[in-house]
């Protein structure tokens, strides 16, 4: 049954719509009639899931494609509007039958007889059996509508009567006029068609009724014109009244004065009563002021590459030293000489002059004059030679001994030759302030250097009388060295009875004074017409060449600008010693060989500057080991400057090449590392003793200590590995564990040690074992019970052989009596002071509050176990010896420091012991399960819009709703004009054919005409002209007529 | 029925083959509860995160590359339809609860319809010690094509009535995720299979009229020593009635039976399991 239902649908279907239209697969018995394109059976059958039982969304109705319904869709309705697209009206037929007698072909009978069912079907009973009109029952009898008994009623209107045309009158001006019993009596009339047919009113009513309402309305009208005139006026009034009003509330309002406002914050400023919101607004007003005056800075250029900097550098250096050559040559062709200024001139003379007398007597010895000139010092004694050792200048007989300091002597001299020495440091003053190179600075230094000479010069000039001088009011009166320089003018000059000049000045303010000696008067310095004149005195020319002559001199004592670079330490000494004069001299000189000579500048210095940094690594060595021998060596040697000068330059340096720097102290530090093993294998053979008093210790020499020193500041110490440090730090670590300790000596180098270890290793936080080792040994050397306390020491150089210096150092440090203990230093002198132990003692405190304060105070840290030996070691130090008593500042910083401890390393309970790390079980490698997420089966729904809240869900809804409609429209709008345009194209192909056909057939009859043309031209005859094709033509226009020979006539 | 039911297999699994095992597993043991060196197992805390990682790293179907080593087995023919209630809920279709409507309806013998068999292979599959250890990917696929990739974390529900309401979720969503994190569980991915199997896989069927082999024997033929060896992949029934088929599975080499006897599925996952177990020292 279902079969062939759908068969017959499938087949009226494909009927009715145009070829090509897919049509939807009905039942799988007939999939093979119908052809299915995949792509619409696809589509049709889609289901996203597969349900059993599940009620289909939208089961099918028609068994046409969703497309072959569109379009017979279009074509009823779009097809017809189309029709009628441009008509601006449109003639609808509402005969009954017609209009369906076109359409659907309906026969002339079949429409007539609609009409007349139609007809029967309006007058039939079933609308008369509702009617409410009782007269109008079933059961009379009527004649065309009207009952017929009513018609012949005698006091009805007669119109069978003879009297015709009173009659016709009468009922004229009835059907005319109407109206009174016409009216009633007509109402009982049913129209032509029926009762219903004339509607049941009269004409009078309809009539009154009307002008009713016209009146109604009119009244309706008027009364709301009137409304509307009194609110108007209404309105009016209300304004006016308000206006009046107005000026009443006018007077109540308040304006500020701001004028006011102003003045009583400025006088609330005043006495400081502002509140905290306007202080603030003051102060932000302050603020932008400020920055709107600020100065407005143009951006530099950019920042020089290290490269440049050192060219620039280079170049500098190498112009002066060019220079400084060219005027030891006196070659002064482009020289402004414009670093020797004018003022400078007297004074330089003056000491220039002095020079030129040593040199002139230097050259009367006989020596060359350039070789003189290369030290000043040398003129004090052939048979002695200067050397710059690693402990400054010092002098050296021939046999090669150091005889003695430089410095020393020249300290020892300095109460002789005041004024030479003075002379000396100037002129190095003058070097240093060369390399710095600001002839400005030089004008200004050499000004004041004029001054001093000028007051030292005083005393020697011998003042006339007249002369304008500054005197020192009795000077001989004042106390403490207080002078009172008026100025006067000399009156006489006497000389006293010792045979020194005296003056009588009469001094400006009128007071006068006599009998002053030498240095209590002195010339005015000249004033600048003065000075102008003096000037003016001499000749340009000759102040050129005094300029030159001066400028040559300075030249040739000045420190030469550009060095060579010294490969070996000899060779850098013998720089020195020929350069240098003071410790600020060498560390010039070193700057100036490494700027002049930068690895930046040119790469290929790269092997020469790798020498020169290990000779430079050496030199601080030795300059070190000299600070223990002889200290910091005065104010011209100042080893802790150059010191600090040489690990600038290395800094520099390991900055230009780091990986040369790291090859070098690598090396290095093989080299103590080498050299301390075979200290330690020594001491088998020698016997260990105190280094100060030259006796062996294995411990290393303070140069080295120095050295390491400054290691952590030309490489990074925090680095977890560091090819310099760390092999370092482990150098550092077994020194101080192996190295036995058997002097003071030794005990100060190991703090100093322990002190680097802790410097290295407290950047990154590491611990150095190692360090609080020896720390705490160091304490228990300063014991109450120096055997007990030493019997259980952290380190095996702390043994109990070490009593004996524990005893000493106790009895030192109890006969102490200094307040504040002196610093820790490696300075043979102070080490072998009485005040050492106590440095001592103080500095191991100070070491061990600085780890507290590195490692202290961690959550449940390790500190206990770090510091533990340290806390043990303190509680040795009790001060329970009588004999031996600690003094006062020592008990408290040991008081301090345990106090410190406590705090920080104080715990509640023991640790728990440490126990071995378990292996993963297979248990803990297997795979975690995981429960899925699970809905309610029961609440389960299939629902997009589930877990949403309700005002989410139904917006969502809408939304889908909306997009699902919006293609839809969409996609009708589409196929709508894809309709349309077919339509029209059909249309006008319709048209065009039309044409088309009727042109073909002019054509055709055209053709046929020439045709026949053609084939009477053909026949010959010269009966005709024209026409014809191809030869034929050609034949006919040539002229040779006639009938053709052997032609078929 | 009962012989219908058994999908898989049958073997000699003769006494003689168990006395065998018997001294070997000692040996095992032995050398397994010797504790690793420290330096080369993880710690506790270290496993865990990584097995965490593992978790989290590997979705689903991003572990392919990590496929070698692991044993596939995939389940075939598994009868997981969905169906509407009176009620308008969503059930798995089972023989029990839709006995009418089986018939009625959709007019179709009922005792095709059960589910149970792929819950009991799942859980004999996924709570066995080899899955544990992170050596098994299971696959379903159903009767209607749908092909399922299982997480080896993923806890199948123990009861039936869980399990139908997981497999609903799971057909109409086509991904479960786990309720602690966002891990896929369970996923709907693309057939065919093969294109899931790893190069050079070794796909064998199981079936009651393949060759026969005992479970130990059938290990030492074809299954790697090593886990890390060439990678396996077993098609084992999840349905009913009927077999599996090379017809399905073309790329299938062999088809073999672990006992004479007709097994239930879940009785021959845990003879095979448990023989591949043994050999790969998974105790």
């Amino acid at each position: 049954m279902a079969k062939g239902r759908s068969k017959n649908k499938s087949n009226r279907s494909t009927q009715s719509l145009p070829k090509g239209i897919p049509l939807r697969k009905t039942s799988t018995s007939n999939s093979k009639l119908s052809s299915t394109s995949p792509f619409e059976a696809g589509r049709a059958t889609k289901s996203k899931h597969q349900v059993h039982n599940r009620g289909k969304p939208s089961a099918p109705r028609s068994t046409q494609s969703k497309l072959a319904e569109a379009i017979s869709r279009r074509k009823s309705y779009l097809s017809a509007l189309n029709s009628t697209k441009f008509k601006s009206n449109e003639f609808v037929d509402r005969r009954i039958g017609e209009a369906r007698l076109e359409r659907e072909g309906l026969s002339k009978e079949d429409a007539m007889l609609k009409r007349i069912v139609k007809e029967r079907v309006r007058r039939s009973s079933k609308r008369m059996k509702f009617s409410l009109d009782e007269e109008g029952g079933m059961g009379e009898l009527t004649h065309g509508g009207k009952t017929i008994d009513e018609s012949y009623k005698p006091n009805s209107t007669d119109f069978l009567s003879d009297s015709d045309d009173e009659d016709l009158n009468k009922i004229d001006t009835q059907l005319h006029f109407g109206g009174g019993k016409f009216d009633s009596l007509n109402a009982k009339e049913s129209g032509a068609y029926g009762p219903s047919s004339g509607g049941g009113n009269d004409l009078g009513t309809a009539y009154r009724s009307r002008r009713e309402e016209l009146e109604d309305r009119i009244k309706r009208k008027k009364m709301e014109k009137a409304e509307k005139m009194k609110r108007k006026e209404d309105q009016v009034e209300t304004f006016e009244t308000m206006d009046e009003s107005f000026g009443e509330l006018a007077k109540l309002l308040q304006f500020r004065d701001k004028e006011q406002e102003r003045v009583e914050r400025s006088e609330k400023k005043k006495k400081g009563e502002l509140s905290a919101e306007d202080v603030e607004m003051d102060a932000w007003d302050k603020e932008m002021k400020t920055y709107l005056f600020e100065r407005k800075v143009k951006a530099t250029d950019r920042t020089k590459t290290p490269e440049e900097i050192a060219k620039e550098e280079a170049d500098r250096l190498h112009e002066l030293e060019t220079r400084r050559m060219a005027r030891m040559n006196g070659d002064f062709d482009q020289d402004d000489l414009s670093d020797i200024s004018d003022d400078e001139m007297d004074g330089k003379r003056r000491k220039r002059g002095k020079k030129v007398e040593k040199k002139k007597s230097k050259e009367d010895r006989g020596l060359n004059a350039e070789e003189l000139s290369d030290s000043d010092d040398e003129e004090e004694g052939d048979d002695r030679e200067v050397r710059f050792t690693a402990d400054g200048l010092v002098y050296i007989d021939k046999d090669g001994k150091v005889i003695g300091k430089v410095g020393e002597e020249q300290e020892e001299a300095a109460g002789e030759d005041e004024e030479g020495s003075d002379e000396g440091s100037h002129s190095s003053e003058e070097g240093s302030r060369d390399d710095l190179g600001g002839s400005d600075d030089e004008a200004s230094a050499a000004g004041s250097e004029d001054d001093s000479e000028d007051e030292a010069q005083a005393a020697s000039v011998k003042l006339t009388k007249g002369t304008k001088v500054q005197g020192n009011y009795h000077a001989s009166e004042q106390y403490g060295g207080k002078e009172n320089w008026f100025s006067g003018v000399i009156t006489a000059v006497r000389t006293d009875s010792d045979g020194k000049r005296v003056y009588d000045v009469t001094y400006d303010d009128g007071d006068f004074e006599e009998g002053m000696s030498q240095e209590n008067v002195r010339p005015l310095p000249k004033t600048k017409e003065e000075l102008e004149k003096d000037k003016a005195k001499l000749s340009d020319a000759a102040m050129a060449k005094r300029k030159k002559q001066k400028a040559k001199m300075r030249a040739k004592d000045s420190i030469p600008f550009v060095f060579e670079v010294p490969t070996t330490l000899d060779a850098l000494h013998d720089m020195i010693a020929t350069h240098a004069s003071t410790g600020a001299d060498v560390s010039l000189i070193i700057q100036r060989i490494h700027k002049a000579n930068s690895v930046r500048l040119n790469h290929k210095n790269k092997e020469r500057m790798q020498n020169f940094y290990d000779v430079l690594l050496r030199r601080f060595i030795a300059v070190g080991d000299e600070i223990f021998i002889s200290g910091h060596g005065g104010p011209d040697l100042e080893r802790y400057q150059q010191l600090d000068a040489l690990t600038k330059v290395m800094y520099a340096m390991s900055q230009d090449s780091p990986e040369c720097a790291g090859a070098v102290w690598s090396r290095r530090l093989g080299v103590f590392q080498n050299a301390h093993a075979k200290r330690l294998r020594d001491v088998e053979v020698n016997q260990l003793g105190d280094a100060c008093k030259g006796e062996f210790s294995a411990w290393p020499s303070t140069g080295m200590l120095f050295l390491m020193r400054a290691l952590p500041h030309i490489f990074p110490s925090s680095d977890k590995r560091h090819p310099v440090v760390t092999p370092a730090l482990i150098l550092l670590g077994q020194i101080l564990v192996q190295t036995p300790v058997k002097s003071q000596y030794d005990v100060v180098v190991g703090l100093f040690v322990s002190g680097l270890m802790i410097e290295y290793s407290k950047e990154a936080k590491r611990l150095p074992p190692e360090a609080t080792a020896f720390l705490a040994g160091v304490l228990r050397l300063f014991a109450d019970e120096p055997d007990a306390a030493l019997a259980v020491s952290p380190l095996p150089s702390f043994g109990s052989g070490n009593s004996d210096l524990s005893l000493e150092l106790r009895k030192e440090l109890s006969s102490s009596r200094a307040k504040n203990a002196a610093p820790l230093s490696l300075e043979n002198s102070k080490i072998q002071g009485s005040s050492n132990p106590s440095a001592m003692l103080n500095f191991t405190l100070h070491l061990i509050r600085h780890l507290f304060g590195i490692f202290g105070k961690t959550d449940e840290g390790p500190e206990r176990e770090i510091f533990s030996e340290i806390m043990q070691a303190l509680l040795c130090i009790d001060g329970s010896r009588k004999d031996l008593p600690l003094p006062a500042p020592m008990k408290n910083a040991i008081a301090d420091t345990a106090r410190i401890a406590s705090s920080t390393c104080a715990s509640e309970g023991l640790r728990k012991p440490l126990q071995r790390r378990k292996g993963a079980t297979a248990k803990d490698l297997a795979i975690r399960t995981l429960a899925p997420r699970v809905e309610d089966p029961d609440r389960y729904s299939m629902s997009k819009d589930k877990g949403k809240s309700q005002l989410q869900a139904e917006h969502d809804r809408h939304r889908r709703e909306y997009k699902r409609e919006k293609k839809a429209a969409m996609r009708e709008l589409r196929l709508d004009s894809a309709f349309i345009e077919n339509e029209r194209r059909k249309a006008k192909d319709a048209t065009d054919s039309k044409a088309r056909e009727k042109r073909h057939k002019n054509f055709a009859w055209m053709e046929m005409e020439q045709a026949t043309m053609n084939q009477q031209v053909r026949l010959g005859g010269g009966l005709l002209s024209g026409g014809g094709v191809g030869a034929a033509k050609n034949k006919a226009r040539s002229g040779k007529l006639g009938i053709k020979k052997g032609g078929k006539f | 029925m009962s012989s219908n039911e058994s999908n898989a297999s049958a073997a000699n699994s003769s006494d003689s083959e168990q006395s065998e095992d018997a001294p070997i597993q000692p040996k095992k043991k032995q050398r397994t509860s010797v504790p690793p060196p420290l330096e080369i197992a993880p710690t506790a805390d270290a496993a865990k995160a990584s097995v965490q990682n593992q978790v989290h790293s590997t979705s689903i179907t991003g572990n392919k590359s990590n496929s070698s080593g692991k044993l596939i087995v995939l389940l075939d023919q598994a009868k997981l339809e969905t169906i509407k209630n009176r009620r308008g809920n969503y059930e798995l279709l089972n023989c029990d609860d839709h006995r009418d409507l089986c018939k009625k309806k959709l007019k179709k013998d009922p005792k095709e319809f059960r589910p149970d068999i792929c819950h009991q292979e799942l859980l004999a599959l996924l709570d066995s010690p080899l899955n544990k250890s992170g050596h098994l990917q299971v696959y379903i696929r159903t009767s209607r094509n749908v092909l399922i990739e299982l997480h080896p974390s993923v806890r199948i529900p123990r009861t039936y009535k869980r399990f139908a309401g997981l497999m609903v979720q799971l057909l109409h969503k086509m991904k479960i995720k786990a309720s602690e994190n966002g891990t896929t569980l369970m996923k709907v991915i693309k057939n065919p299979m093969s294109q899931h199997l790893p190069v050079g896989a070794h796909v064998y069927g199981m079936s009651c009229q393949g060759e026969l082999y005992s479970p130990m024997g059938l290990t030492k033929e074809f299954i790697p020593l090593e886990p890390s060896g060439d990678t396996v992949c077993f098609v084992i029934g999840a349905m009913a009635a009927g077999h599996v088929t090379v017809e399905d599975h073309p790329y299938i080499e062999k088809m073999f039976s672990i006992s004479e006897y007709p097994l239930s599925g879940a009785a021959a996952i845990n003879r095979i399991l448990g023989a591949i177990e043994h050999q790969w020292g998974i105790v």
